[in-house]
Parts: structure tokens; sequence; C-alpha cells
């Protein structure tokens, strides 16, 4: 599954909208619950595991590909 | 369904505008967020239709306790409350060498809490907490009377025996998700420092799955009846081609396998649960394999049984007569994929369990999906097995003779008092069980029916009762709101708001003595409306003989006699009168 069908899945938006700058700031659904949502989403889609500093990382969804490609994740 | 499907699917019913019938409030010293998706979906395949709020974090007991708190403001239906001992001795060492008692006050206090949210009427699950992980000295804390895993223990079994058997107060456990999962499995800790979200997703579905399947046996009531196949299922093999010496009930083997499975329906039974056969057989067959000594499962322990070449849907419906129960109390088990699949086609009320091709993990796969859970028995319970077999004893000398010989013959003995504290949660189960002989489909929660003990304006009954063949224990209770504000310019009514009989106390004019007491208690004339709900054709007949001919209308109850074949045992009979006696089952 895509990074952005999965982002549009959680946060309830149309996949098309989503972009690597969509971030808390742009996005008023992206809560700190809602962060912790994506995250269990990611983690379970793609079977990885963020540290607790790539969680606080991941505050965009450009920086979240780019942790999941170290983890080698094509996104 | 995976966990990420659960939860999608979660958000998207909660985006379409949905009708609720069950509210429920989640407390939590930790961010239990994470649950709302899995007991969500849960509810919704048992059936019901919830809304989930989470109360502020970290403050259970404010809420518990303040009137304009979550427990009391929103009026909800259940409130959840999940602590863990790590943030309720937050500000405490980890148990070492302290004594015990100010740890386990720490729970207690939430349990206090807990215990008032039911004032307000909703019904309060606790969930006991689990034991830490933090040992300070590790794999040498096992062997610690002070250490942490001691301790612990010491607060749960504290919150245990204070929470056990109040009315509207159900008990889960989190320690059960540590046995199911293992504890790596069930802790987060990288959630936890970020989020204070303590625990992984599949700790938080399997805790919602659980809530789930307490909620809806405190709700739906619990299964009544196992029907179960013979041939394959009881023993291995098929006793009409093997032979009754030849089919397998032998140790060291399959047999075995079998004969645990029987040991656990024993288990069940003495639980509360009816067990029928349903086997297409020689009736001769079937009976010679129980009379095998290796049978753990005797005739006598069975409530009803079918055994032909009839479909077995049917045979379920007809023992569903015998009992007086409906189909929808009843759980099948059935080795053959083909006969369970029938049944289920033609009784979708009936939950058919699948199960596992090796009978030695049919136990587990039972336990496992929740079809036979139970709460704890009360008293009443304890005797329902007995009294279900006594009931055919009953029908043979009922057959034999006329109605008014028969009843005359029972010796019946019926005491109507008024309701005390320790009757609350057998009514509330009468009320919410009692779909036949009710008079409104009204259901109240333990915490309501307790609620109106202490108020004047209404007169609460219960009624026991015995007869020659044993005692049925608590099986009915009647509530009359004595001062119903009427029309103006008139004075209040009496009016019989609850009316209850259990199924398997009707057809011996138990009734007719209720209602001739509920008048007479009522003062004035009372009034009824009989209400038309699915199953209560016995109640409005009943009503519809003294003047309650209008379904729905508010009518004069015209008072019956007290029958006279039943004697009337006083209210102030000891109390030790009333508890049930248990009648040997293979008697």
């Amino acid at each position: 599954m895509s990074l952005e069908q999965l982002v549009g899945d959680v946060f309830a938006i149309e996949p098309s909208t989503v972009t690597d700058t969509t971030s808390p700031s742009t996005l008023d659904r992206w809560d700190s619950l809602n962060h912790l949502a994506l995250i269990a989403a990611v983690e379970e889609t793609y079977e990885v595991f963020l540290s607790t500093s790539e969680m606080r990382e991941a505050s965009s969804i450009g920086n979240l590909r780019r942790i999941l490609v170290t983890k080698g994740v094509p996104v | 369904m995976t966990l990420l499907e659960r939860r999608l699917a979660w958000q998207r019913s909660r985006e379409a505008a949905r009708p609720t019938d069950l509210r429920i409030v989640l407390l939590s010293s930790f961010t239990v967020d994470p649950l709302v998706p899995y007991l969500g979906t849960a509810l919704v395949d048992a059936g019901l239709r919830p809304d989930i709020e989470v109360g502020p974090y970290g403050q259970v007991a404010q809420q518990c306790l303040d009137p304009g708190g979550a427990a009391a403001s929103g009026r909800p239906d259940v409130v959840v409350v999940w602590t863990r001992l790590e943030d309720l001795w937050s500000a405490r060492p980890s148990p070492l060498d302290e004594p015990p008692d100010e740890y386990v006050s720490d729970l207690l206090v939430m349990v206090e809490a807990a215990v008032r949210a039911t004032e307000c009427g909703a019904t309060v699950v606790f969930v006991l907490p689990a034991v830490p992980e933090l040992r300070p000295l590790g794999v040498g804390d096992a062997g610690n009377g002070r250490g942490v895993y001691a301790v612990a223990t010491a607060a749960r079994e504290a919150a245990r025996a204070r929470l056990a058997g109040m009315p509207g107060i159900l008990v889960a456990d989190a320690e059960e998700l540590v046995r199911e999962l293992g504890s790596s499995n069930v802790l987060d800790w990288r959630r936890a420092a970020v989020a204070r979200i303590p625990f992984r997703e599949p700790a938080f579905a399997a805790m919602g799955d659980r809530l789930a399947r307490l909620l809806r046996v405190a709700r739906r009531g619990a299964a009544k009846v196992v029907a179960v196949d013979a041939d394959n299922t009881l023993w291995g093999g098929v006793v009409g081609e093997d032979g009754v010496d030849q089919i397998d009930l032998f140790d060291n083997g399959p047999g075995e396998a079998h004969r645990e499975f029987q040991r656990y329906l024993l288990e069940l039974r003495r639980a509360g649960l009816l067990v029928a056969v349903v086997s297409k057989n020689h009736p001769g067959d079937v009976w010679e394999a129980f009379e095998r000594p290796e049978m753990v499962l005797r005739r006598s322990h069975l409530a009803g049984d079918r055994i032909g070449w009839g479909e077995k849907a049917a045979s379920i419906e007809e023992i569903a007569d015998d009992l007086n129960l409906g189909v929808a109390s009843f759980v099948f088990v059935d080795d053959s994929p083909v006969e369970r699949e029938k049944v289920a086609a033609a009784l979708p009320v009936v939950p058919v369990l699948p199960m596992p091709e090796d009978a030695s993990e049919w136990f587990d796969a039972i336990a496992r999906s929740g079809a036979l859970d139970r709460l704890p028995p009360t008293e009443d319970d304890r005797s329902r097995a007995a009294s279900y077999q006594d009931e055919a004893a009953r029908r043979a000398v009922r057959e034999a003779m006329s109605i008014t010989d028969f009843l005359a013959s029972l010796q019946l003995q019926v005491a109507i008092r008024p309701m005390e504290a320790s009757d609350v949660t057998r009514v509330a189960q009468l009320i919410a069980k009692t779909n036949q002989f009710t008079l409104n489909a009204r259901r109240r929660t333990p915490a309501e029916v307790a609620s109106l003990l202490d108020d004047e304006r209404y007169v609460t009954c219960a009624v026991s009762a015995s007869d020659r063949f044993g005692d049925y224990g608590t099986i009915g209770a009647f509530i009359v709101d004595t001062e119903l504000p009427a029309s103006e310019g008139t004075s209040n009514l009496a009016v019989l708001d609850t009316f209850v009989l259990s199924c398997r106390a009707m057809g011996r004019e138990i009734e007719t003595a209720m209602l001739s007491h509920a008048c007479a208690t009522a003062g004035a004339t009372m009034w009824a409306a009989v209400a038309d709900a699915p199953r209560n054709h016995p109640a409005r007949a009943f009503f519809a003989r003294y003047g309650c001919v209008e379904v729905g209308q508010l009518s004069s109850v015209d008072r019956p006699a007290w029958p006279s074949h039943v004697a009337s045992v006083g209210a102030d009979a000891p109390s030790g009168d009333r508890s049930p006696r248990v009648l040997n089952p293979a008697g």
C-alpha cells in the first residue's frame, strides 16, 4: 500500500491531497493521538519499528518517508 | 480482519451517523484511547451499538466521584475503569520491604470511586491492573514476600474481594492479557515514553474483545443450553457402525480427548449450563453407549435429548419447547461441518462453534470463542440445573392428573418479601433475562433496582417458591410505583411498574399469587399497562384476564384471589429458608 493511501486512510482524507509537506501544521486532524495512530499503522503495514526519537522526527510525511527508506521500505 | 482494518472500520462507522444503545465512558490512569476502536468493533460484532468516549486522562477517581464528572453528568450506561499499579504507585518506590497496606489502599481508593460511580445507574467495569514488570530484585522478586509480585497480588485480590458480587459491577483482568500474549507482546515501552500509551495494539485489541464479551453476557445473558452431538463428539467413532464396545473412549489416545471434553461439559453444567444431546442414531445405541463405564457424562446429567433421524435444527427447537426456552439461548457443538452448517442455516440465532479437527483442542476453542461465558453464579443459578431436571418429573406427574389435582399436589409454597439489598443482583438478572412473563420490556441495571429499595414511593418485592419437587429460589419480582403523577387535578395513581416471573416457574399460578399480593400492597386501585414485547404473550394473556385487555393502555387491575393451592410463606421467615436446596442431579 502506498504511504499516501495509508495516510489518507488514517486521517480519513483524500490520498491525492497527501504530500511530503503534509504535517500537523497543514492538517488539523494530525493531533498527538492521530500521530500515534499513524505510527502504529505504518509499523503494522510495513512491518517496521520506529524508535522514540524517530516517532518524534516523523513530524511530516516527508520526514516519515525518509525514516522508512532508511529501514529499507521503498515508499 | 487485521488490527489496522478494525481501527479503520471503527473510524468509518463513526463518521456515518448511527443510533446508539450503549453509551460507554473509559476512565484511565494512562492514555486509553487506543482501546476505543477494538472495544467498539467487538461490541458491534456482538450486536450492540456503542458510543464510546474517553474521560479526562488520569482523573479516574475525580470523574467517578464528582457529580459533574464523566460518570455522573453524561449518564453513561457503562463506565470502564482501567488503571495501572505503576501509575497509582508513581509517588512510591517499588515494593521491596515496605508494609503492603498503603500500596493496597492506593488501588482500593480507585475501587471505592468505581463503586460510587454505580450510584448514578451506570454499570461499572473495573479492570484489575496487571502486576508491574519493574522488579528491583529481578528474578529474586519471586522469593520476596513484600516484593512487587506479592504486593501487587495482595492489592489485586483486595480489589477483587471488594468488587465480587456487587450489584452493577463487572470485573475484567489485565493480567489475563499478559497470560494470553506474554508481557513482551503486551507492554509498549516506546509509546509509554512518547504518549503514555503503555500497551501494544494487540493488547488493546485483546482487552476490547474481553470487555465486549463481558458486556455482552451481562446485557444479553449467558447461553442456557449446549446441544452436543454424540458420534465423534462425545466419543470417537460411530456407535451404529462400530458397535458400543468399539467406540473410542479408551485411555491414552483420542478417546481420552473425548472424555476430557465430557469433563469440560460437566464443569460447564456445574456452572449452570444445561447439556442436551442431539444425535442422528438409534436411541438404544446411544443409551447403551452412555452405559459404558468410561463415560464421564451420564444420562442423568442431560436436561434434554433428541435421538433419531430428524434434522438437528428441528431437534433443537423441540428441546427448546420442552424446556420453555428460546432457541437463541442454545449453543450447538458438532464435529461435522455439514451438520453445523445446516443448523446455522436453519437457526441463525444459534451460535454454532467451529470445532478443530482434533477433539483434544475443543475445550480451548470453545473457551476462546466466549460463546459459553457466564458471570459468577448466584445462589439461584446453582440450583437451576437441578431444577430443570425436576421439571421432567413434574411433567410426568402433571400428565397423570387434572390440572387442579396437579396444582394441589404440588405443595407449592410462595414467599413474597420486600426486596433487600441482597436480592438486587438476582432481581436485576430476572428483569434482564425474562422475556415471556414480563409486563413490559423495561430493563433496569442493578444500581437502578438498588436505588428503588429505599424510595418510599416504590413497593419492591422479590418472590421465591418451592414445591415438593425442589426449591426454585428467587423466581419473580414486582415493583409498584405508588404515586405515579396522573393528569392535573386528580390524585396520583398506584401503577404496576415491573412484573417478572422466570419461565421455569410458569404454569403454577405463582403469577396469580404475585398479582394478588401486588394489588393488596398498592393500597388503592392498582393500574397496569401491559406492553407489546416480542415474546411476552404469556404475560399479555394473563393480564388480560384481570382487566388489562388493551395492550399499551393503562387499565385498572381486577385483583385476583390468592390461589387456594398456594401456601403463603411469611415475609419474616428466616433468610436461611430462602436459600435453594440443591437436589442431587443424579437422583
